[in-house]
């Protein structure tokens, strides 16, 4: 078996927990794990099916017009587009902080090949993805058109090479930062800055894909020209697949695979060099005894959350990325002001925005409370709190500490980075906006709420879904059941609310919003306490079951 | 000072890892805990310093058990494991305060104590770098110097001279003697049998989950070397 053979069963063996459901004895875990995986390959199929029925709407209008490739185009750009924005996020993690590396680096195997196991490993996270966005819509091409079935072929190859080149531009933006970042002292901090304004930067181009999309699909024979000059992989693609063009399907393998090995020759040395130097630490060895502070029980606790919490950047901007695009949009709103949003719905609708400006006006007063509620719903740490502990829990379970004060740090530092930025956030929207008084308390008062309920809510879920033998903080911060639960948790709450809301006005046509608001209010405390309560009782006996 | 009583542990429903074992280390006392790998050794110690959920038996710490009063046990317990992963990311001088402010230790106290301690160990000047930068030996030593700064009554170590220099190994032999003189006990496993033979009043041999001999060390041993009766206790069955 050649060397990148072993280490990718490897990683797939360890990483992604094939081994441990294999190996589980208890077969009580044995089915847990597979009702969780049945639930997975559950909801995938209904988004397969969710996006074939979308399909078929969409190819319906298309072929009218004789643009039937055009979904297959679509389907292609989409792909594209979500293996580049995730893989700038987990590129960070799976090439540079991974806690193998010395020991991959001490066997007797190329660096080359561990970048190339790695960035395979990366491919891999994609492939799920890229199926499902690619394969339904195909299939619905493939019904409506009248091309033999060796279509499908073409499209099993084009899926497999539609991620390499996005996963390649990622990995290129991954080095540049983590090249920058290496070689200052502030390490983590440069990298924690880089990957936001990165991430910020992803989902603000995000935004515009359904946009671009429209061009597509309105202006198509001119655009498909346009789009093969600007990504020609996605010309080769639609052109092998439709028109089962042979040497279109070796153009896009060709446009996939050689910057995939160019990529593994040019970083394939500076992978270990750079690695090498994220791992050093500035010596100084010059340490003079002088006086200690001495913190509480707790403030101790607290800090040492902190410092471990801001030393990865894998965790940091996986956890305040929500937190982080809604002050950005909470100071962009104060610089353009809050007529901004009004102008630009006037532009894009045909209808009279200006004579029904005050009632959006007044909707507008609550736009800041549903942006600053999605915010604070995806900015949940605790969701990771106890795995991140590792192999470091025996330090917290061997010392004289209360269940209690050791949940309470961990539900401290989501809170303390909430709240001054609600706060802050709220003054701005509230100026933007021009919010009155009663509305100012709601949004703040709304979010704060939600952050607890989040932050307890997160440790709860981490205590009954643990990952402690990882060996990549990736694997706890994005792939972990816990994380992804937590992070879903919070926008899940707020939707629901959201729906609840619009359900009880449309049933009951009530129209005292500050009914509404407090009723959420309270809502969101009782839930608070009910959680808080299982996090005294259950989370308790969870904690104590938990061995590294 | 530590009471173990038939105590069993077992994971996952498989074979006993430990077995009806029953021990006492009594205040002033240096105890070793040796057996091969996988005796079950670690796992005793877990429980005993509380970090093991356990079923069967009792494990007293200062008379009061660690299962149903765990955090008055583990404020008079020091416990280092066998490869101790501390906080990477913190400075060597933040993690000892930290301890020091977990253990409720007073500034003045935990000032001198740190300066004695790190001094000894010849880590004092490398206490401003990230533990991350540690080599084995240093973060064992760190460990060491966080364990000996509460003042535990009962210091429960793991293989604690495994990857420490020769002056360093002395140098905790001299400072396990100094906290027994003043009335604490200290209970530790270890392969280096040397080591047991010539530190520690009392011994216990682990095998199979079970303990096969325990005593004072001279009785334990009798007229041979402990390394001769350790080969024959494991290698009868």
């Amino acid at each position: 078996m050649s060397n990148l053979k072993i280490l990718l069963k490897n990683s797939i063996m360890n990483n992604w927990g094939v081994n441990k459901f294999l190996k589980e004895e208890s077969k009580s875990e044995r089915i847990k794990k597979a009702s969780i995986f049945l639930v997975i390959l559950l909801s995938i199929f209904s988004v397969g099916m969710l996006i074939v029925m979308y399909s078929l709407a969409i190819a319906e209008q298309l072929g009218q017009y004789g643009y039937l490739n055009l979904i297959l185009m679509s389907a292609m750009i989409l792909s594209t587009m979500f293996s580049f924005f995730t893989s700038v996020y987990k590129a960070q993690g799976v090439l540079f902080f991974s806690r193998d590396f010395e020991t991959l680096m001490s066997l007797p195997i190329k660096p080359s090949i561990i970048l190339a196991s790695k960035m395979i490993e990366l491919l891999l996270l994609n492939y799920l993805f890229v199926a499902l966005v690619t394969i339904p819509p195909s299939i619905v091409y493939f019904m409506k058109s009248n091309v033999s079935i060796v279509f499908f072929l073409y499209l099993l190859i084009g899926v497999v090479f539609i991620p390499l080149l996005p996963i390649v531009m990622a990995a290129i933006i991954a080095f540049a930062i983590s090249y920058i970042s290496s070689r200052m002292k502030h390490k983590a901090l440069i990298l924690n800055i880089g990957t936001l304004i990165a991430a910020v930067i992803v989902v603000i181009g995000s935004f515009k894909i359904d946009k671009i999309i429209n061009i597509v699909i309105a202006n198509s024979a001119s655009i498909i020209e346009g789009i093969k000059t600007i990504y020609p992989p996605s010309y080769y693609f639609t052109d092998a697949l439709a028109s089962l063009n042979l040497l279109s399907m070796v153009k896009l393998i060709l446009w996939s695979i050689i910057p995939f090995i160019l990529f593994l020759i040019v970083f394939g040395r500076s992978f270990k060099s750079i690695n090498l130097r994220l791992g050093e630490t500035f010596k100084k060895s010059n340490y003079k005894l002088t006086t200690l502070k001495t913190n509480t029980l707790r403030g101790a606790l607290i800090k040492k959350e902190f410092k471990r919490y801001f030393s990865s950047s894998v965790y940091v901007t996986n956890t305040i990325i929500g937190v982080v695009l809604v002050t950005v949009a909470a100071v962009a709103c104060l610089i353009m002001g809050g007529d901004f949003m009004l102008d630009q719905m006037a532009q894009s609708s045909d209808t009279d925005i200006q004579a029904i400006a005050p009632l959006l006006k007044q909707v507008m007063q609550f736009t800041p409370l549903i942006i600053l509620s999605f915010g604070v719903g995806l900015t949940c740490t605790t969701g990771s709190a106890i795995s991140i502990e590792g192999k470091n829990l025996w330090i917290l379970k061997s010392s004289p500490l209360e269940v209690k004060d050791i949940f309470i740090s961990k539900i401290a530092v989501n809170i303390i980075l909430l709240v001054p930025a609600i706060i802050f956030d709220t003054i701005m929207l509230a100026i933007a906006f021009d919010l009155t008084l009663i509305n100012f308390m709601w949004t703040i008062l709304i979010p704060t709420l939600l952050a607890i309920l989040v932050s307890v809510g997160g440790l709860l879920i981490n205590l009954y879904f643990p990952k402690l033998d990882w060996t990549s903080e990736v694997q706890v911060v994005k792939q972990s059941l816990s994380s992804m639960i937590s992070i879903l948790m919070g926008g899940v709450l707020v939707t629901v609310m959201i729906f609840v809301t619009m359900g009880i006005n449309k049933v009951f046509a009530i129209t005292n919003v500050n009914l509404y608001l407090g009723a959420i209010a309270l809502l969101l405390f009782l839930l608070i306490l009910l959680v808080y309560i299982l996090l005294k009782t259950k989370g308790e006996k969870l904690f104590n079951r938990l061995s590294s | 000072m530590l009471k173990i009583n038939n105590f069993s542990k077992s994971y996952s429903n498989s074979k006993k890892a430990v077995d009806n074992i029953s021990l006492e280390v009594k205040p002033g006392d240096i105890f070793g805990f040796i057996g091969h790998n996988g005796a079950g050794k670690t796992t005793t110690i877990k429980a005993a310093v509380g970090i093991l959920d356990f079923e069967e038996g009792e494990i007293l710490v200062n008379g009061k058990s660690i299962k149903s009063n765990p955090i008055e046990c583990k404020k008079d317990i020091a416990y280092i494991p066998d490869n101790p992963d501390l906080y990477d990311s913190l400075t060597g001088i933040q993690y000892l305060n930290f301890i020091g402010d977990i253990f409720k230790v007073s500034k003045e106290e935990k000032e001198s104590l740190i300066k004695k301690y790190s001094e000894a160990f010849e880590l004092t000047k490398s206490l401003g770098d990230l533990i991350s930068s540690y080599s084995h030996g240093m973060k064992q030593k760190l460990a060491l110097i966080s364990a000996f700064i509460h003042r535990p009554k009962l210091l429960i170590l793991d293989e604690p001279f495994v990857g420490l220099d020769p002056k360093a190994a002395h140098i905790l032999k001299e400072f396990m003697r100094e906290l027994c003189s003043e009335g604490g006990a200290i209970f530790f496993s270890t392969h280096v049998l040397e080591v047991a033979e010539k530190l520690c009043d009392k011994i216990a041999i682990i095998k199979g989950g079970r303990i096969v001999a325990s005593g004072d060390t001279n009785t334990v041993k009798g007229d041979g070397s402990l390394e001769e009766i350790f080969m024959e206790l494991i290698d009868n069955e």
